[in-house]
């Protein structure tokens, strides 16, 4: 038990940060997305000896996250809407570049519709190969393969791109 | 476009922008120890509850859930028992996978038995036959049926992931509309077998019946659904871990008919629970009350409306019930509505064959309120050719005036189309060779066959799928998704049709009948129009030899459409089309 306790702790801190951004960058605010994060990292540890026992603990990781906020987002349907968005400016204030990198980079990600959004977070920010991705989304490599053409080609037409000086 | 580097470096940088506090890596902790130690009781303390206590979802306190994510692990805290369902609501399923439902909803067993104007949870288990009933536009249905239920098949196609509960995949998928202006959506948990769709004309109510789903701790199981006769159904309820016992209550149905369980079907029980079978007493018959004395309109109305339908009903009489048998036959299953069969001695013949006694199925409620006090009763009675008035039909109470009308309705001879130009010899062999290839779809087969280069396939008066001619080797480009076509669901080849019916019938002198032109579904006098894109090409309709006699819900017709003689290309297949009969 103290064993699966440390090594929880150790994944718990080693991918704390990765899974919040990526829920952030699929479209939830911060709140969401660290109560989404919490909730699919209390999930694996109740089945820790599957998430161990995983042929790729990460992607299953990622699948529980991905699953917990389908569920959310079907739940807004009907449910309390959350407010939209407010983007968090401290301490970017003064720092117009980054901010508007992030604003950027997140208005033009959620011009998606968010099965190509969730190819392209999955695949460029948390760096899942195809074939993961596949395995996480549930669809076939084929599918992953084109979704992530036609995200690209329009992320391309929505970002503003001579705001971002380095592209 | 952007590169895959470029990609990468773009969401790294707008990422890395986002500040975020230290990972609560204890709280984690803590809340995992109690999830799973909550897990861990269900298993030891509910396994040694040698309870006989009968659960259902208004002996529950309520207990507002907790709407925030964390709380979606289960809330339940009571060790041994399940889930509190929600204020209002009561737990229903198959297996050990539940949802709530407001506590007034009704439990049907069967669709059809359903009142028109009540929500209510339908367990149709029986659903082989195709339900004629419509409902108003308010009424929400949750359906529960097994995964291997040809009924689940559209659903288990549509969903995808969408949760997991200890280790248990829940999936989710919308369904096409049955009814305009409602939401159609539901979930498969493979692992209990079950599927259950909500049918709403209000998503809320689709969104809070589906998102409350869960698993029932191992210790509960819900009522199974069963249909078999009384001694099976104990043995299917002794197989859930729950006894049985059997009380009897007078009723019009023959002796041994189920008439309920308490609890109704699908409520949560503790294993090890006592469920109350009632079922049908052993009665005398007793004093049988006028009925259908008064003048009522159409028992039995369904897609056709009396009096407009009744011309086209191939059988009608004037006839007097001399036996009613309520319950099923043997082999057959029980449930409620329970199936009738009525037989009477024949007055007058107004349409269809002439015959001095008439055996007719129908259901109990679409008799009067005692069954058996039917007998003795002279009616009118209209319907297809099987006889069938659980597909469709009329029956009302005799009246001299009402059989005149009907005398005078059926007198005109019925008036067909033209007759349909024969079948040439060509066009058989022709037919031959498709049937040939339908059963061993080769090379050597298709090159008996003259296709168009591009084939087009279709259901009814619609394509649904264009080939060209290496693709027609395949035999699952010939399937077809039927997306509710003439009320069906899951998929349908022509090819799988034809080879079929040979193998069904392998001695059968005269497989199909053959006719040219536009052809009548089963006993409808409408005609199936051309997809637009075959019109005005010579029609070819292949239909089964046996099914006509047998069922309109076996009917089916293969068309082949082919270049009419003299056009170029003469005699080339341009399309094949597949027809079925809709209730």
């Amino acid at each position: 038990m103290v064993e699966v306790d440390q090594d929880y702790s150790t994944y718990v801190h080693a991918r704390w940060a990765g899974l919040v951004r990526s829920a952030m960058l699929l479209g939830c605010s911060r709140q969401e997305a660290e109560d989404w994060t919490q909730t699919a990292l209390v999930r694996c540890y109740t089945s820790w000896p599957k998430v161990i026992a995983a042929a790729d603990p990460e992607a299953y990781v990622y699948r529980v996250l991905v699953n917990c906020l389908a569920k959310s987002r079907k739940r807004r349907w009907w449910g309390e809407l959350p407010t939209a968005e407010v983007l968090d400016r401290r301490g970017s204030l003064d720092d117009s570049d980054a901010a508007s990198m992030r604003m950027t980079v997140s208005s033009a990600l959620a011009r998606l519709s968010e099965r190509r959004r969730a190819v392209v977070v999955l695949r460029f920010y948390a760096d899942f190969s195809e074939a993961q991705v596949a395995q996480i989304l549930d669809i076939p490599v084929g599918t992953v393969k084109s979704r992530t053409s036609r995200a690209l080609d329009e992320l391309a037409e929505f970002l503003d791109l001579t705001e971002l000086r380095d592209f | 476009m952007l590169d895959h580097n470029q990609a990468r470096e773009l969401l790294g940088k707008a990422a890395a922008e986002i500040d975020l506090d230290p990972p609560p890596a204890a709280t984690l902790l803590k809340l995992g120890r109690e999830a799973t130690k909550r897990r861990r009781i269900f298993r030891t303390v509910a396994a040694t509850v040698a309870g006989a206590t009968v659960i259902t979802g208004v002996a529950f306190a309520a207990n507002s859930p907790d709407r925030s994510p964390v709380a979606q692990i289960p809330e339940t805290t009571i060790p041994g028992q399940p889930p509190v369902a929600p204020p209002g609501t009561r737990w229903v399923g198959m297996g050990r996978a539940v949802v709530a439902v407001p506590s007034d909803w009704a439990t049907d067993d069967v669709q059809c038995g359903l009142n028109d104007d009540k929500s209510s949870v339908v367990f149709d288990a029986r659903g082989e036959r195709v339900c004629l009933k419509t409902f108003a536009e308010d009424v929400s249905l949750l359906h529960i049926v097994p995964t291997s239920s040809w009924r689940a098949e559209s659903l288990i196609a549509a969903a995808e992931p969408y949760d997991d509960i200890e280790g248990v995949e829940i999936r989710r998928g919308e369904l096409e509309p049955t009814r305009k202006s409602a939401f159609n959506e539901g979930l498969v948990v493979a692992s209990e077998g079950v599927a259950m769709w909500v049918d709403s004309a209000d998503r809320s109510v689709v969104s809070e019946i589906l998102d409350s789903v869960t698993l029932l701790p191992e210790s509960y199981v819900t009522v199974p659904v069963t249909y078999a006769p009384t001694r099976e159904v104990e043995a299917n309820m002794l197989e859930a871990g729950l006894q049985v016992t059997v009380v009897e209550r007078d009723s019009a149905l023959s002796p041994g008919t189920l008439l309920e369980t308490r609890p109704s079907l699908g409520s949560v029980v503790a294993i090890g629970s006592t469920v109350t079978l009632v079922v049908s007493a052993d009665a005398e018959a007793s004093e049988w009350p006028e009925v259908w004395t008064e003048k009522s309109g159409a028992a039995i109305e369904c897609v056709y409306a009396y009096p407009d339908g009744l011309a086209e009903q191939p059988n009608a009489f004037d006839a007097t019930v001399t036996g009613v048998r309520v319950g099923a036959d043997e082999g057959e299953t029980e449930a409620s509505p329970t199936p009738a069969t009525l037989e009477l001695t024949v007055n007058e013949v107004f349409a269809g064959p002439e015959r001095s006694t008439i055996t007719m199925h129908t259901w109990t409620f679409m008799l009067p309120a005692d069954p058996e006090a039917a007998v003795g009763a002279r009616i009118l009675a209209a319907a297809g050719e099987t006889l069938d008035l659980m597909s469709c039909g009329f029956t009302r109470q005799y009246s001299a005036a009402d059989a005149a009308d009907w005398r005078e309705t059926f007198a005109p001879p019925v008036k067909g189309p033209p007759p349909l130009p024969p079948v040439s010899p060509e066009e058989r062999q022709l037919v031959d060779a498709f049937v040939d290839f339908a059963l061993s779809p080769g090379t050597a087969s298709l090159s008996e066959l003259p296709f168009a280069s591009i084939v087009h396939l279709g259901l009814g008066d619609r394509l649904r799928a264009s080939l060209a001619t290496d693709a027609l080797l395949d035999p699952a480009q010939w399937q077809l998704p039927l997306r509710g076509f003439r009320a069906a669901m899951g998929r349908a080849s022509a090819l799988e049709l034809l080879a079929g019916e040979v193998r069904d019938h392998p001695s059968s002198g005269k497989l199909f009948r053959l006719s040219a032109g536009p052809h009548r579904p089963c006993v409808s006098s409408l005609i199936t129009a051309a997809p637009s894109k075959l019109e005005g090409l010579r029609q070819i309709s292949i239909q089964p030899g046996s099914a006509a006699t047998e069922s309109c819900l076996q009917w089916w017709s293969v068309d082949l459409f082919l270049d009419a003689k003299g056009s170029p290309g003469a005699g080339s297949i341009r399309g094949v089309t597949i027809d079925s009969w809709e209730p």
